[in-house]
């Protein structure tokens, strides 16, 4: 009978691939800070329950993560930062501050703005370079519903990017 | 070179992810939180068990003398109310918001819009401490079709600053937003065109839908909040001499906010919200906003463009340059959770 999985286990998980797992986490939220947040909601969602030893650990915990993310698990987080009046989701996007603008992360940042659910997608289908097939798989959903919100995020970014992206959508208005 | 969007965004998020490390002791810190969230979850369990006992002692006791309510369920309530305010969004009101703060003050949150290099060269979106120092005890706005304008007072009654949102013509002919405004105290003006990604205000959702949260526009903010179904029916109480129908939220899971809403019952318009919350201070900080619903006619609506290009700004003030946008808002964060 396989044997359950304890602390060390997930600690020698975590040293093997912790790394890519942390860089996943960072691609579905934007910064560092919410990536190391994001992994840990995953881990403890998944340490809830006592698991067996003959199982791909690191893929359910993928899999976690990928779904805490499209599911908007960071929004409840955002509120209990700040409360003003006006907010922008300019301040989200401001949550790494080191990083070099250029196009790349320009784009990186724009993302952000995008509804969890396209957002995941993205990661999922550009970064991870996985097939639509694979991504639903993950997310639990539909070809049709990755395929959809993949061309709808993808639009939604064109906009905003402006002709820095490339495709003549105009992103400022001139003023005097 | 890369030329496709697919391309520079696995290259950004390569950038992005390059140095990740996975923190040390994350295992631990998970496995204690997990052990926290189910004491927890015992304790909220013996809390419900009490309560349900008492629901059933109270309604085991004879009615007093008062007056029976009147019987409106929940649902009819939030019917009206979303009738009402879905007519205000139509354009049948100018929406006038008195706000004034217990253990908390209204300022300045300045946005850099400007997404290029050259513009913004040090990435963040967000300029600390520019405006930091403007506080305000009360505030007045006043909102209709995309009009706004907010006042900040101190607590002597002396105007802190002005912030509106109006409309001016672009060289090319379109009728684009502009904020326009300043700060007295530190004697500084702005005047940025509202364009490009960054003036949109996030989507409302059913987990950040209450006043003080996620955007200016109060009115939708309760509409949402009404059809997520968040509020409860808690009898009447007065709110200015009227019997207003007092609604309280159930919070979304683990948010440390309380809110309250009080409804017209003529007009089942809101009269008044308050919401609280323990604020990072320490202090349980309180957020109440009163309502007034005007008619549009002429008049009025001549009084609030008039108003929104008052804002009398002597001679001498510095410009903010013209990326960078003042949004006046409840400035006083919440405490960290523990």
């Amino acid at each position: 009978m396989a044997r359950e999985w304890g602390s060390a286990d997930w600690e020698r998980l975590l040293a093997q691939r912790g790394d890519r797992l942390m860089g996943t986490a960072i691609a579905l939220t934007g910064s560092r800070d919410a990536g190391e947040d994001l992994l840990q909601a995953a881990l403890e969602r998944v340490l809830r329950k006592p698991r067996q030893g003959d199982w791909d650990i690191e893929g359910y915990l993928r899999r976690v993560l990928y779904n805490l993310a499209a599911d908007g698990w960071r929004r409840r987080g955002r509120w209990r930062q700040r409360l003003p009046l006006l907010r922008s989701e300019a301040m989200v996007a401001a949550a790494d501050d080191t990083a070099v603008v250029d196009l790349r992360d320009v784009l990186v940042r724009l993302v952000l703005q995008l509804p969890p659910k396209q957002r995941a997608v993205i990661v999922l289908r550009y970064w991870e370079q996985r097939t639509e097939a694979e991504t639903a798989s993950l997310l639990g959903c539909s070809e049709g519903t990755v395929r959809s919100a993949s061309a709808r995020g993808l639009r939604r970014l064109r906009e905003l990017a402006g002709p820095s992206a490339g495709t003549g959508t105009q992103l400022t208005e001139g003023r005097s | 070179m890369t030329n496709s969007i697919e391309e520079l965004l696995r290259e950004g998020y390569d950038r992005l992810t390059a140095d990740a490390k996975a923190p040390a002791g994350i295992v631990s810190r998970a496995q204690r939180h997990n052990r926290k969230r189910r004491i927890a979850a015992l304790s909220a369990t013996g809390v419900a068990l009490a309560a349900a006992a008492a629901v059933i002692t109270v309604t085991v006791v004879p009615p007093r003398s008062s007056p029976a309510p009147q019987v409106q369920t929940v649902a009819y309530v939030t019917s009206r109310a979303q009738h009402a305010l879905t007519a205000v969004a139509q354009g049948n009101a100018i929406e006038e918001v008195s706000a004034t703060a217990s253990n908390g003050t209204f300022g300045f949150t300045v946005i850099n819009m400007a997404l290029s290099e050259q513009q913004n060269p040090s990435g963040s979106a967000v300029l600390p401490g520019v405006l930091g120092s403007v506080k305000a005890q009360r505030m007045s706005s006043w909102f209709y079709r995309g009009l706004m304008l907010q006042e900040g007072f101190s607590a002597t009654g002396k105007l802190v600053f002005a912030a509106s949102i109006g409309t001016v013509t672009s060289p090319s002919g379109k009728h684009v937003p502009e904020a326009y405004g300043a700060a007295y105290p530190v004697r500084t003006r702005w005047r940025s065109p509202l364009v490009g990604p960054n003036g949109n205000a996030p989507a409302l959702t059913c987990s950040n839908a209450f006043p003080g949260a996620a955007t200016p526009d109060l009115r939708a903010t309760i509409l949402k909040a009404l059809s997520c179904k968040l509020f409860v029916l808690d009898g009447r109480q007065q709110v200015d001499g009227v019997d207003a129908i007092k609604l309280v939220m159930k919070p979304p899971a683990g948010l440390p906010v309380r809110e309250t809403l009080w409804l017209d019952p003529s007009t089942y318009l809101p009269l008044r919200t308050s919401t609280a919350f323990l604020a990072s201070h320490g202090q349980v900080s309180l957020l109440v906003q009163d309502y007034r619903w005007l008619p549009p006619t002429p008049a009025n609506l001549a009084a609030l463009h008039a108003a929104i290009r008052r804002a009398t700004i002597p001679a001498g003030f510095r410009m903010l340059p013209s990326a960078d946008l003042p949004l006046a808002g409840f400035d006083t964060p919440l405490a960290p959770q523990p």
